[in-house]
């Protein structure tokens, strides 16, 4: 009987290993790069894509990327500025306020509305965003560049 | 080499000739609104002071940028109580990492003067260093100069390279300096300055920066007494940022030469200024700066702006309040050449 019951114990402990672990993977949050489908743009690298959201100009496939923030999510905001841009939300705007200044660069617009930045992601050329995972798995019309960053305590 | 005017239209014009529209017509722009408001108490004036023992100053700075294709354009304009002044108007092409710029521009030596412009939101502090002060506000250095302006930066191993060459007219010396007014182009005497700012940026595109200036600039002083002033200056900067810290320092060597008929007056000397910033959270900023100047005794050149701050020491302190506004406290003690005496200064700063 205290086997059983014992056997029974390791069973339930897998169990609830299993439906922790899958229950992490359904629920696993990324930070996406997405651009509109009709894009040309295949790829980005982290390092293009902290230049471009920097306000630095840049052209790829003789079209010219525009970036476009995306506050709708203060988090995904802040993971954004502190894991590709590598700065506080208050440096990111002096150093963006900066180089508008100094060279003549546009800031990225901010979107605070999701629906208004799909919008604006579908209609613009070269435009390029980042949104959650499953943001991104509500919108059609829309691809993903790349991973920007996962939540690895999910 | 005496400016007489037009070399900005011809230089536009000759720019809008070469210049081909894009295939893909895009344009961006944007814009930036810097209002002020501020006062000043100064203490211990000398009796024969020309300053004000109290003073005020509002004024709004408009900057706006446009870019289409790879034409730019950029302009900043400059309205407060005592001028109404377009500051920056310049027409650009990208080429590359790099901007051609035709127009009038901001000098580029050090970093303060290229990187604050007329946005004192920017500034933590509410005065810029003397030695980087504008040519209305007493400034002994060229700040605004017009013609080319070539800037850029290259990525070498994730550090950059920048630079910034110049080569345009400088400012004219009567009661004070004398920028280029682009509105009246032949109303003034301006000559010949050329500017060189080469930096590295540990991080590219990141604030820290490390660099060298030299700028030569040949200025007519006839209602000064003098035929031409021959200036050369030069020196180094840096700004350094971690959070919560940010310091700016600059050195300038001033080498000036004014020619009279008769005989020639070498003089220089060596000035500089080092800024501390401390973020104590996202709201208050204290700040400090000394500012000291090596050589001016009996100075030729210096003695021509009396009112020129040779030495400060100065602290003050910076809350960010609402969204984009600053309200802005500073105390120094002050030195001209003929002068010492305390400065208050409270200051309303804002963005839009």
């Amino acid at each position: 009987m205290r086997r059983k019951a014992a056997k029974l114990k390791v069973l339930l402990m897998c169990l609830c290993l299993v439906c922790t672990s899958s229950s992490a993977e359904t629920t696993q949050r990324s930070l996406l790069l997405v651009c509109s489908d009709n894009s040309t743009i295949q790829s980005l690298s982290r390092a293009e894509v902290r230049k471009l959201f920097l306000g630095v100009p840049m052209t790829k496939d003789k079209v010219r990327l525009r970036p476009l923030l995306n506050t709708s999510d203060r988090l995904a905001t802040d993971v954004f500025l502190q894991q590709i841009i590598f700065m506080s939300k208050r440096e990111y705007e002096r150093q963006l306020l900066s180089r508008v200044f100094r060279l003549g660069d546009q800031r990225p617009p901010e979107y605070e509305n999701i629906d208004a930045l799909l919008n604006a992601l579908l209609d613009t050329p070269g435009s390029v965003s980042y949104m959650w995972s499953e943001q991104f798995g509500h919108q059609s019309g829309l691809k993903s560049l790349g991973v920007l960053w996962t939540d690895s305590n999910n | 080499m005496i400016y007489r005017g037009g070399l900005l239209y011809v230089l536009i014009v000759i720019a809008t000739t070469i210049y081909s529209p894009p295939s893909h017509g895009e344009s961006t722009y944007d814009y930036l609104l810097f209002p002020h408001i501020g006062t000043i108490f100064r203490t211990n004036l000398a009796t024969d002071s020309l300053l004000d023992d109290d003073d005020y100053k509002y004024g709004i700075g408009v900057f706006a940028t446009a870019e289409y294709g790879k034409l730019l354009f950029l302009g900043e304009l400059l309205l407060n109580k005592d001028e109404q002044e377009i500051e920056r108007i310049q027409l650009g092409w990208t080429v590359g990492d790099s901007k051609v710029w035709l127009g009038r521009f901001h000098n580029t030596v050090g970093y303060w003067n290229s990187q604050f412009h007329h946005g004192s939101y920017l500034e933590t502090s509410i005065s810029r260093p003397s030695i980087v002060n504008f040519e209305d506000d007493g400034g002994i250095l060229p700040m605004h100069l017009t013609g080319l302006l070539v800037e850029g930066v290259k990525e070498y191993d994730k550090q950059g390279l920048g630079y910034a060459l110049a080569v345009a007219t400088g400012p004219e010396l009567s009661d004070n300096l004398e920028a280029l007014d682009v509105l009246e182009p032949a109303s003034g005497s301006q000559d010949l300055s050329l500017a060189l700012n080469v930096y590295l940026e540990p991080v590219i595109y990141s604030p820290t920066r490390y660099g060298l200036f030299v700028n030569y600039t040949e200025i007519p002083a006839a209602s000064r007494g003098f035929e031409e002033i021959r200036q050369i200056n030069a020196g180094v900067y840096g700004n350094w940022e971690s959070h919560p810290w940010r310091l700016i320092g600059s050195t300038f060597y001033v080498d000036n030469r004014l020619q009279q008929l008769a005989e020639t007056l070498t003089d220089n000397f060596i000035s500089g200024y080092f800024q501390a910033e401390y973020n104590l959270d996202d709201r208050w900023t204290i700040f400090g700066r000394g500012e000291w100047t090596f050589g001016d005794e009996n100075d030729a050149y210096l003695a021509l702006f009396p009112h020129h701050i040779t030495d400060r020491f100065l602290g003050g302190v910076r809350l960010n309040a609402f969204s984009r506004h600053a309200f802005k406290l500073e105390i120094s003690g002050n030195r001209t050449q003929g002068d010492s005496f305390g400065q208050i200064m409270l200051q309303w700063d804002a963005m839009f």
